[in-house]
């Protein structure tokens, strides 16, 4: 009992921390909010005054850190620039097509990455050298290079494929039907170098491809 | 990286003798011969290649864009009238800078901070591990583009976010071999005599860890070129007109499209081979010495 | 032996990769003829229930129609907000939610509204709802990227009859109507505005309206569908086609897919790289349309490229025609002016005419080396000229113009900034310290040169990114500004015009067309660059097929 409470206490530390360092970076970075906000247009100085006002932007960091972390307690996670809107909405709004990507490709992982594992296991020789070459293979494509040369021959030339949308209008198949390709794309790497070495480097991977 | 040039070395000087040859191709296999080969060629490329370069890699005009392979120009040229297979060429040296400086700022980073944390133990071991963690929640992309928001687009930046992003890691590994070693009599027995700690971390403990870090560095080593081809991609590391694999894929969508699949096509290819050939030979390397420490 | 190994893998990829886009790649189309340009499509004969487009800039960031001052929002809301007066296809303004205008002396406006407007909720739109809308212009807590010298420049805006709106301006300005025909003059409800607080604008409280189209669905991030509005009060303009959803698709090939397949009806500004596939297509047609888009080199008035004589020695020296034909596979043309060729609404043959004392497109390498030996800086500082990374075809433009510099002796250096770093150098002096020059695809809101000349280089113009000043120009900017009748304030323009040409604040490289694509199944829709104000999809229909 009391390791878990030190444990959930360390992950608090360790998401509190996080978040100042990504807080204090966009903080740091150059161009400023107001200046995105209008995005190229040449406005008034009292308009960039009320921009600044209305986000705050003026009050001192730790200030605007606290108003926003504060906000999140209370389930105000802010606004998005761009969009104008709750960014806990957008959040939201984006959830079901990531976790059905997530899902599509981790059976791919698991599927083929079995079947593989058996393949190379039982036969041994040649097909588990030509396993083990093809995981090299694996993790030496650039995912957004295999997304690339997926969607040039499946869904351009041979047209097996849509080429936009996550099909959430149509049911669970059109769905999948829709997801199949990035899916693969993300997989590819993880499913080709899915053994036992790799688990480290499967989950950088999978922590990178979730952005 | 320092694993996979010894091997260059023991092929690249010269013919050897049909013996010495024989032996090497047992030791790696024919696949590992080919591995030798590619990563050779293109350490050679990086080394040398800016003398051996047909045309100048970043100049060219729109009035020569996408001129078909000829013997003038051997794989044919990109959107910007510039020589697809000089830019090539000239693409090995920053895609092998680049990793190399995220190796040895992950090496050296991740193997300090692993070594302190276990040489003291107790709450240092803690704190760095939660520092660790932090490091950890980030994923790689969105460091590097923190780092390239603040510090701006290029190699250097981008590297260094990598490296970052590595750090946890490597350390977690290296942690957990040193902490091994540290456990082990004869440490104890040197501690006990009065040595202090930094000489017999670097005389003791770092030796027997090394090859943990050599191996790692390998296998990272490959990570790196195809993370940092991504940021290039991204438009996050390297910048035009410069030559860089990555890059290259990214430039090379629009042309594609219409038709040119070449220039994003061999510079896919040169990254697939290159970082394929320096996985296969960190593992045949790695598993080796693994194998060789457990028969101990 | 590695070696055989990677070509015979790349010769299959190839093989793989290039018949999926169907063998050789097409010609670019031939160097266009600016009066071969088209204004309309054919005529919609029939009533369809859904049409599926896209919007090739991406999701409107807020639909409220101060705060649509780019691509992505205009494309869509110009099919939702009116106007107090309409850009026409053929560049004409033409009143619209005002009925009439009475002109005193240039600077005293009265309108007389429109009968017989309502919102989509049904209320009739007020002399209140207008006086609301105009002054929403001039307080700074609504935000509006509208707010300029233009509105800067207004008085008074007051209700003086129950159908009628006066507005007084500070100093004359004979532009001002055409001005209302973008969102300064656009008309939202008074009630439902100050009802939804921040979130105006947004997928939440949205706007309220009076054109052809409501908002319908709106999913984020992936479309935003339009509905008919059936109330709408011209009813010669209703709407052809009861459903329109617009598609959020920015990635090119992705676009190019969507067309050629025809999972996506139509588009305006189809990628360029996606030229070549679409003009074969089977499935639909490409159009290309009168614009008023022009691409340009924005100077900073500092360092090397600071100095006219360089600015102009380049631009002299640099291939234009070759980049028109390559880098924007021939649907553009070398640009002599800042003002794009044919944008202009009124007394043409004067615009026209002056264009015969303009420096030809053609590189002149002699004549560049002669008009640099005026610079007075120092020629051996590199020029560095900013571009947004994600736009690639604009380092290839800075290639070509790096190439001439070279053979200038000049240094050009390209420099990449992040898209979402690159509009602070619109707005923010700062972000532009230590740049010589930033590109931009530029666009005139209304086909009024003086307009777009006073923005780029009159004294507090929206777009002088420079402190651009020169007494002369000043003074005939605000002349022509003063001036009723159009064939003289033409005159006074094109003045205007040579001597700006002669300093180029800007540097032209060249003038767009719009590039339009329609499946078989569709059609009505302008051809011209008119989408950004007016309610294009109240056109689109079905070709019958």
């Amino acid at each position: 009992m009391r390791f878990l409470v030190r444990r959930l206490l360390a992950l608090g530390g360790v998401l509190l921390a996080s978040s100042m360092i990504v807080f204090g970076g966009l903080y740091l970075a150059p161009g400023s909010p107001e200046q995105f906000l209008v995005q190229g247009r040449t406005v008034s100085p009292e308009v960039l005054a009320a921009i600044r006002s209305q986000y705050s932007l003026d009050d001192p960091l730790p200030v605007r850190y606290w108003n926003w972390l504060s906000g999140v307690f209370t389930g105000n996670m802010g606004r998005s620039l761009l969009t104008q809107e709750d960014v806990g909405t957008l959040i939201a709004s984006r959830i079901p097509t990531t976790l059905a990507l997530a899902a599509v490709a981790a059976i791919l992982i698991i599927v083929a990455g079995i079947g593989l594992g058996i393949l190379a296991g039982t036969r041994g020789g040649m097909a588990e050298r030509i396993v083990i070459f093809g995981s090299n293979l694996g993790i030496a494509v650039p995912t957004f290079f295999a997304a690339l040369v997926l969607m040039s021959v499946f869904s351009v030339g041979l047209g097996w494929f849509p080429v936009f949308g996550a099909g959430d209008d149509g049911g669970l198949v059109d769905r999948v039907w829709h997801l199949t390709l990035p899916a693969l794309a993300l997989s590819l790497p993880l499913l080709l170098s899915s053994r036992g070495s790799r688990g480290r480097r499967s989950s950088r991977r999978a922590n990178r491809s979730t952005c | 990286m320092a694993a996979s040039e010894t091997a260059v070395l023991a092929t690249a000087p010269g013919t050897p003798a049909p013996g010495r040859l024989a032996s090497v191709r047992h030791r790696l296999g024919w696949i590992g011969m080919v591995c030798t080969g590619i990563v050779a060629v293109v350490v050679l490329a990086a080394l040398v290649g800016q003398f051996l370069v047909p045309y100048d890699p970043t100049v060219g005009s729109v009035v020569q864009r996408h001129l078909g392979s000829s013997a003038e120009h051997l794989l044919g040229t990109d959107q910007a009238g510039r020589d697809i297979f000089s830019r090539l060429i000239a693409g090995a040296r920053t895609s092998l800078v680049g990793p190399l400086i995220v190796v040895v700022a992950t090496a050296v980073a991740g193997s300090m901070l692993a070594l302190t944390a276990v040489w003291f133990g107790g709450r240092m071991d803690a704190f760095l591990g939660r520092v660790l963690d932090v490091l950890f929640a980030f994923p790689s992309l969105l460091l590097a583009i923190l780092g390239v928001a603040i510090f701006g687009p290029g190699l250097v930046t981008a590297s260094i976010a990598l490296a970052v992003a590595y750090i946890p890691y490597s350390a977690r590994v290296i942690r957990s071999v040193a902490l091994r070693e540290r456990n082990l009599p004869y440490v104890k027995a040197a501690e006990l005599q009065g040595i202090n700690g930094f000489t017999i971390t670097l005389r003791h403990i770092l030796p027997n860890v090394w090859t943990q870090i050599l191996t790692g560095s390998t296998i990272n080593f490959g990570y790196a070129i195809v993370d940092l081809a991504a940021l290039s991609f991204l438009g996050l590391g390297i910048q035009p007109p410069a030559a860089d694999w990555g890059l290259m894929i990214s430039n090379g969508q629009e042309s594609l499209q219409q038709g040119f699949p070449e220039q994003s096509l061999y510079a896919g290819l040169c990254i697939v081979a290159t970082v394929a050939a320096m996985a296969y030979l960190g593992e045949r390397l790695g598993g080796r010495a693994a194998a060789g420490r457990s028969k101990q | 032996m590695n070696k055989k190994l990677i070509s015979a893998g790349a010769a299959g990829l190839l093989l793989l990769l290039t018949g999926c886009n169907g063998g050789a790649a097409a010609k670019a189309p031939d160097a266009l003829n600016p009066k071969d340009l088209l204004v309309t499509t054919p005529a919609a004969m029939t009533n369809l229930d859904k049409i599926v487009w896209n919007n090739n800039f991406g999701e409107p960031p807020s639909i409220d129609p101060i705060k649509s001052a780019d691509y992505p929002a205009s494309a869509v809301v110009s099919n939702l907000c009116e106007s107090l007066f309409q850009i026409q296809p053929d560049f004409s303004i033409k009143p619209n939610l005002a009925k009439s205008v009475k002109n005193v002396d240039n600077s005293t406006y009265i309108y007389e509204l429109q009968s017989g407007v309502t919102f989509w909720d049904g209320k009739p739109m007020t002399a209140d709802d207008v006086v609301f809308s105009l002054k929403r212009q001039l307080d700074p807590k609504e935000i509006s990227y509208w707010a300029s010298d233009v509105t800067a420049n207004i008085a008074s805006v007051d209700k003086t009859g129950p159908n009628d709106v006066t507005v007084k301006l500070k100093t004359p300005d004979a532009t001002f109507n055409n001005q209302l025909a973008t969102p300064i003059g656009a008309v939202v409800e008074q009630a439902q505005r100050e009802k939804a607080g921040v979130d105006y604008g947004n997928p939440g409280a949205g706007v309220m309206c009076t054109g052809p189209y409501s908002v319908g669905e709106w999913k984020q991030g992936a479309s935003i569908t339009l509905n008919r509005y059936d109330g709408y009060w011209n009813t010669a303009k209703k709407a052809k086609t009861k459903q329109i959803e617009i598609q959020f698709i920015t990635d090119p090939s992705s676009i190019a897919n969507a067309l050629a397949t025809g999972a996506i009806d139509g588009s305006y500004d189809v990628p360029l790289s996606a030229i070549s596939q679409l003009s074969k297509s089977t499935n639909g047609q490409l159009f290309y349309g009168k614009s008023l888009q022009n691409m340009a080199i924005i100077s900073t008035g500092t360092g090397t490229l600071g100095d006219p004589a360089v600015r102009k020695a380049l631009t002299l020296a640099t291939d234009r025609e070759a980049i028109a034909k390559t880098v924007f596979e021939g649907t553009s043309t070398a640009a002599q002016s800042l003002v794009p060729n044919g944008g202009w609404n009124y007394s043409g043959t004067i615009f026209e005419d002056a264009r015969k004392n303009l420096p030809s497109t053609t590189p002149n390498l002699d004549e560049a080396k002669k008009v640099l030996k005026d610079a007075k800086v120092d020629l051996s500082k590199p020029i560095k000229i900013v571009y947004p990374i994600d736009r690639t075809f604009y380092a290839d433009i800075i290639s070509e113009f790096a190439n001439a510099g070279a053979k200038l002796g000049l240094t050009i250096e390209p420099s990449g900034v992040p898209g979402a770093q690159f509009g602070a150098f619109f707005s923010d002096p700062k972000a532009r310290a230590g740049a010589d020059a930033f590109v931009t695809t530029n666009y005139m809101n209304v086909a009024d040169p003086l307009i777009h000349l006073g923005a780029i280089a009159g004294p507090n113009g929206i777009q002088n990114y420079s402190g651009f000043s020169d007494p002369q120009i000043t003074d005939l900017l605000a002349k022509a500004k003063a001036t009723s009748d159009d064939d003289a304030r033409a005159k006074l323009t094109v003045q205007a015009e040579a001597l700006i040409m002669d300093k180029e604040p800007w540097l032209p490289v060249v003038d767009s067309s719009t590039r339009l694509f329609m499946s078989k199944r569709v059609t009505g829709v302008p051809a011209s660059f008119v989408y950004l104000y007016y309610p294009w999809a109240a056109d689109l229909g079905g070709t019958g097929k």
